[in-house]
């Protein structure tokens, strides 16, 4: 008899409305303004320096960015949206669809920058040593998360409770995003895990293949021209130092840069074009035109990066 | 030119991290002493024009000799650079048979799709290729247009509907356990 009034208690209780489901399906989408960006707000969270060591625990300061206008805290999730390998400023504006999944679950966006990229620096000016870099690792990057998450909800900041978590992170942090819902399943309910590179390749040439396959949806000639635009370069680098050095400083920075690094800026302008959307337009320039054309229109499109980050001796000075 | 054959060339290119590494210790020489039979097993591979690979620059041997060179330098935490490349993918292996709750997107035309998991099986590990014109690595988390393609606006509403599932799952796990305790007290 208990067992059955039991049982039906637990009917009636599952299948109630509750709010908190319901509240999901009911919000209205609207289009997200730009209010979502200028409502972030930046703090500084106290981080520890090394977690692996056990024996003492310093402390720095890490940046982190709060958008809370959607949120409601009886029923909404928290975003943690993971920076990764640059400075971070928060969501960015033309990447706001953590925006527009926080507004159609009333959900909160945290976003946590990673060590040692912009202000979240372990050891001030001194971060970048070769002994102070070993603490620059994914793993450390995971539990400086894991150690958010957790210091967030001890101190219910945010009217964050029992609320759930969701990480979501695009390519570095998009792995990051993966492996944090494997290592800490306790923390996140789920991950979100943009073009995430989990797997390790050693030598990795379908990178280079998809460059070729993805410029041929253009037709032959685009690849073709990107390729010959590889050797150009290749044989005026290493035809004469003077014509080397009379290349490179077209570009701003660019005698600076070694023949193999300017060689991977070159490549990697093509690459870069082609991996963020732009390679109907590259390749529509190079339509109908002869080699030495299309050569131009390659230059002025790599003349648009900069070749300072490829530059070993521009990153030292 | 490329052939349509798998690339034979290799498409390491000079990262940063190797450039520095390389300067930074000068002892690269060591790696340079070959196995002659091994060298000479290489050769073929090693004198071909470096136009084999699409966006391989620089002379091949050169490259060889670095990534040779490269892979008996410590390059981190974890030991060599093979050393690491295994245990990554340990790692992610082990955790395929633990996963759970995890959504993947890739895009076709992303070079970085290779390095991700493009297909799943399973309900809580999900993964999807987008297909569309001019996308971008990371193409998902852009701010929606209405201009968008059609297979990426589906891609978001899959996201938007699995973690709706997700959360709602997460609520009704809550409700369950708190009725539990309830009951438990009041046994």
């Amino acid at each position: 008899m208990k067992l059955i009034f039991l049982l039906a208690l637990l009917l009636v209780v599952l299948a109630r409305d509750d709010p908190k489901y319901d509240a999901l399906y009911r919000t209205p989408t609207q289009p997200l303004t730009n209010s979502f960006i200028d409502a972030q707000e930046m703090h500084w969270f106290s981080q520890i320096v090394d977690h692996y060591d056990y024996r003492q625990e310093q402390r720095f300061n890490q940046r982190y960015w709060v958008v809370d206008e959607y949120f409601n805290p009886r029923s909404g999730p928290v975003y943690l949206y993971i920076c990764g390998e640059w400075i971070c400023s928060g969501v960015p504006e033309l990447r706001t669809w953590v925006g527009v999944l926080a507004q159609k679950t009333q959900g909160l966006v945290l976003v946590l920058e990673h060590r040692f990229y912009g202000d979240s620096l372990p050891f001030g000016k001194q971060s970048f040593t070769l002994e102070n870099m070993r603490l620059l690792n994914s793993e450390q990057a995971l539990r400086d998360l894991a150690f958010f998450i957790e210091e967030i909800k001890s101190t219910q900041a945010y009217g964050i409770t029992n609320n759930p978590w969701v990480s979501v992170g695009g390519s570095y942090p998009g792995a990051l995003s993966a492996w944090f819902r494997i290592k800490y399943p306790h923390l996140v309910i789920g991950s979100l895990a943009s073009s995430a590179v989990v797997l390790a390749v050693e030598d990795f040439k379908d990178f280079d293949e998809q460059i070729y396959l993805s410029s041929a949806r253009s037709g032959d000639f685009c690849w073709q021209a990107l390729n010959a635009s590889n050797h150009r370069v290749e044989s005026i680098l290493y035809s004469s130092p003077e014509a080397a050095l009379e290349f490179k400083s077209q570009f701003p920075g660019g005698m600076k840069l070694t023949n193999d690094e300017f060689l991977f800026f070159w490549a990697d302008s093509n690459v870069l074009t082609v991996q963020y959307g732009g390679r109907t337009a590259i390749c529509q320039q190079l339509a109908a035109k002869n080699e030495d054309e299309q050569f131009e229109v390659i230059k002025q499109n790599a003349l648009n990066f900069d070749v300072y980050e490829y530059s070993s001796y521009w990153l030292r000075n | 030119m490329f052939t349509s054959t798998a690339p034979t060339g290799s498409g390491t290119r000079p990262s940063l991290s190797n450039v520095f590494a390389i300067q930074r210790d000068q002892k690269c020489g060591a790696p340079l002493v070959l196995p002659v039979l091994h060298l000479i097993r290489l050769l073929p591979d090693l004198l071909r024009p470096s136009s084999h690979a699409f966006l391989q620059t620089g002379p091949r041997l050169l490259q060889e000799v670095l990534r040779r060179c490269l892979r008996g330098r410590n390059l981190g935490e974890g030991g060599d650079q093979e050393h690491g490349v295994r245990r990554t993918l340990r790692q992610v292996h082990q955790h395929h048979l633990l996963q759970r709750r995890r959504r993947y997107a890739s895009v076709d035309i992303d070079p970085w799709r290779w390095a991700s998991l493009q297909h799943t099986e399973n309900r809580d590990l999900v993964a999807r290729v987008i297909d569309c014109p001019n996308c971008a690595h990371c193409v998902d988390l852009y701010t929606p247009e209405f201009s968008d393609a059609d297979s990426l606006k589906k891609a978001r509403d899959e996201q938007y509907l699995t973690i709706s599932e997700w959360i709602a799952n997460y609520w009704q796990e809550v409700s369950r356990n708190n009725l539990e305790k309830l009951l438990l007290q009041e046994i």
